[in-house]
């Protein structure tokens, strides 16, 4: 309870920043299986943004094939099966609901801080309904893959190499 | 010695893939026109690898099957090869359906190539500890060959091929004709020394494997490289690092101006003529317009892989052979076995915490089998080989959510600790009641019956699995090795892609199907060598000595088709 009361008040300060640059929803590709409103594709692109923010000042520019929100999407529409699915798009309706109904405002609006309160407490409170929480723990899931998988993070942080022509079975660790 | 009209062959040989390719090759060579037949598309070097270069993140679904797929194929869907970067080389469950009386978890590869495209290319040879099994053992029947009958064909394979291993100089995995070996990883070594010193008969080896290490004329000639460890094989490999049949051995045939080769060809029957009591040719259905034809020989090569080729010799029937091709006594389907991988044990090491490893490596560690090999220790028949690999792996820290996960991720810094993994790989028993058949009713669209599979493990498959987790905690704890676990994987014979047998070899013809060069008994010149032949299993990956009892078998064919001597 404290810390939405924080959210709120940070909400006050940072009303009318527009904080989460926008993915242009006309460009979407089709998820058949999950049958999503334009609004509904828009808050998955700024969560995936608020729960993993890339672009920042001093922080690596990671180039993906697709934009983070068609990656989630994708692979929920794709590869999971359709109760899991289904608990997916229930999660973010009441994930929608919760962010208007708790803080008054879209998600939008709120501020870095304020979404990361926010996804901590949908994901510390246990008094939640537990779609919510799969809701936001798939999306960060995939979110963390897309990177984890990303041309950048592979082979700057997993040592990747395409064809490496070399196997070294005892070097020293660097 | 050809009769040359569009249907007339010298040879026909049944399947594309690693051991087609091969009677293909050998028969080519010698002047033999052959029609190669395979009830899949073309598969050609290179060209037709559409993933082959392509980078992990460029995969929609990075690597990971759509549900619908799994949800459509299940028993494909859980062999370890069946991804995104590969499906497209995979037999989908509806694509040819079968009968599972038991579950039988059965994983095709229909394309010119076949299995050789997506194999796991581990080539170990036999040994005499492995052909005197059943006559020592009191199981199925004696094999009619011994080591030294198949051991020059082993080194022709493995010098045509190209295999990179060490000279171990253990003679219950004899020795080849290698190139040379990639590194074993400071654990790895380590392991293989505390073995050394515990247990005077157990050996942690390199896996010998059908790569390129170094170069040789005769690999320039066949137009491959080096490999280069990207260790994405089941793609196809554009530098032709490692063996599969469509860099190497239809391309070799197909240069002698010998061959033809006829894709989308599925092989309905072969035709046996009562008069001159031989078979003279089979019977082709086209897979895409099911139009039927005959093609016509003197000689044919069964090669459509185990149970493909137990399937075309039981629905060859004729007024001689009623219940399929050579099957006298009740024989053909029978004593299928395969390989025990449900057995796995990993741990942890906290030694050589400063040290990793650079690089990939398309092979890892093996223990050859050391249960049983001198003399019948343990209240279970046989034994099992085994995988050992060691490998540290980068942890990532996805803890917290905004500006903190991200720097989470990207502070990747000291490696996790090594982890050790081992799978078996249990001889099982052939037997009688292990079977493959036809069924009644039902047929697939080219107008097949559908096979019948009722093959199941026993009693002795459980007990070795015991022995396994038993034999390899104790080694893992003499190693030093902690947070040691166990994992009976559950999976159903046929996921270790090591169905053999069904039209054994043998000496005598009431209780074999093929005699010592790879005939029928009853039908000399028809030859089985693929899978099928296989007498007992012993614990190698199999398709080395496919290739080379097919290499010696279509040599012994053409001296035969030479001197007039095929017919019975």
């Amino acid at each position: 309870m404290k810390r939405r009361k924080a959210i709120q008040n940070l909400a006050l300060i940072s009303a009318g920043m527009a904080l989460l640059p926008g993915c242009d929803f006309e460009q979407w590709p089709v998820f058949e299986n999950l049958m999503l409103e334009k609004d509904q594709l828009r808050l998955v692109d700024q969560l995936t943004r608020a729960i993993l923010p890339q672009g920042g000042e001093g922080m690596p520019v990671v180039s993906t094939p697709e934009p983070t929100a068609h990656f989630v999407l994708r692979m929920v529409n794709d590869c999971y099966d359709a109760r899991d699915a289904r608990r997916y798009v229930a999660g973010l309706k009441l994930f929608q609901q919760y962010v208007q109904d708790t803080y008054k405002t879209s998600f939008k609006s709120l501020n870095p801080q304020q979404h990361v309160l926010l996804l901590t407490e949908v994901q510390t409170d246990e008094h939640l309904p537990k779609s919510l929480k799969y809701f936001l723990s798939t999306t960060k899931n995939l979110s963390v893959r897309h990177f984890t998988t990303s041309e950048y993070f592979m082979k700057n942080h997993l040592r990747y190499e395409f064809a490496p022509g070399r196997y070294l079975g005892c070097v020293a660790e660097s | 010695m050809s009769d040359q009209t569009a249907h007339h062959f010298d040879a026909i040989v049944i399947g594309a893939g690693m051991t087609g390719g091969w009677a293909a090759k050998e028969l080519c060579e010698q002047g033999v026109k052959t029609l190669l037949l395979e009830r899949g598309r073309n598969v050609e070097h290179i060209k037709d690898y559409p993933t082959t270069n392509m980078r992990p993140w460029e995969f929609p679904h990075r690597g990971q099957i759509p549900q619908e797929v799994r949800e459509a194929h299940p028993v494909v869907s859980r062999c370890y090869a069946f991804r995104e970067d590969a499906m497209h080389f995979f037999v989908k469950d509806q694509e040819h359906p079968y009968v599972q009386e038991k579950p039988f978890d059965w994983i095709r590869g229909y394309q010119v190539g076949g299995k050789s495209i997506m194999w796991a290319r581990q080539v170990q040879r036999w040994s005499d500890y492995d052909f005197e099994g059943p006559a020592r053992d009191g199981f199925a029947v004696d094999w009619p060959i011994r080591y030294k009958d198949l051991a020059p064909w082993y080194s022709k394979v493995e010098q045509f091929i190209g295999v990179s291993g060490n000279k171990d100089g253990l003679d219950m995995l004899p020795d080849g004709e290698f190139l040379k070996a990639w590194e074993l990883n400071c654990v790895e070594k380590y392991f293989q020394s505390v073995l050394r010193q515990h247990y005077p008969n157990r050996h942690m080896i390199y896996g010998r494997c059908a790569h390129l290490t170094e170069n040789r004329p005769i690999f320039q000639q066949q137009g491959r490289t080096l490999c280069l460890a990207r260790n994405i094989c089941q793609r196809g490999c554009p530098y032709g690092g490692y063996f599969n049949a469509n860099s190497t051995l239809i391309p070799w045939a197909a240069k002698t101006g010998n061959l033809t080769l006829r894709p989308h060809s599925v092989v309905h029957s072969i035709i046996f003529d009562e008069q001159a009591n031989q078979a003279t040719g089979v019977r082709v259905i086209d897979a895409q317009t099911k139009e039927s034809t005959e093609y016509f020989a003197k000689l044919i090569f069964v090669n459509a892989a185990a149970l493909n080729t137990n399937l075309i010799l039981l629905n060859s029937t004729s007024g001689r052979f009623p219940n399929g091709l050579g099957n006298d006594y009740d024989l053909l389907g029978r004593y299928v076995a395969f390989h025990n991988y449900r057995g796995k044990i990993s741990a942890q090491y906290e030694g050589f915490p400063g040290r990793t490893t650079e690089g990939k490596r398309p092979t890892s560690g093996y223990l050859p089998r050391f249960r049983n090999v001198y003399r019948q220790e343990t209240d279970f028949l046989r034994g099992y080989a085994a995988g050992f690999g060691a490998t540290r792996s980068i942890p990532v820290n996805s803890e917290g959510f905004g500006e903190e996960l991200l720097l989470n991720l990207l502070d990747t810094g000291a490696e996790g600790p090594w982890r050790v993994n081992s799978h078996m790989m249990g001889e099982t028993i052939p037997k009688k009641d292990n079977t493959v058949s036809l069924d009644d009713t039902q047929k697939d669209e080219w107008g097949v019956p559908l096979l019948k599979v009722n093959i199941a493990y026993d009693d002795n498959d459980e007990k070795m699995l015991q022995d396994f987790f038993e034999q390899f905690t104790h080694m893992y704890e003499k190693a030093g090795f902690t947070n040691i676990q166990t994992r009976d994987t559950h999976q159903a014979p046929g996921l270790d892609i090591h169905e053999m047998g069904g039209v054994r070899m043998g000496h005598d013809p009431k209780t074999s199907m093929l005699n010592k060069w790879n005939q029928l008994h009853a039908c000399p010149n028809v030859f089985v060598t693929d899978g099928a032949c296989m007498t007992s299993t012993a614990t190698q990956n199999p398709s080395l000595t496919f290739m080379a009892l097919t290499a010696r078998a279509a040599n012994y064919a053409v001296e035969q088709m030479k001197k007039g001597e095929l017919s019975s």
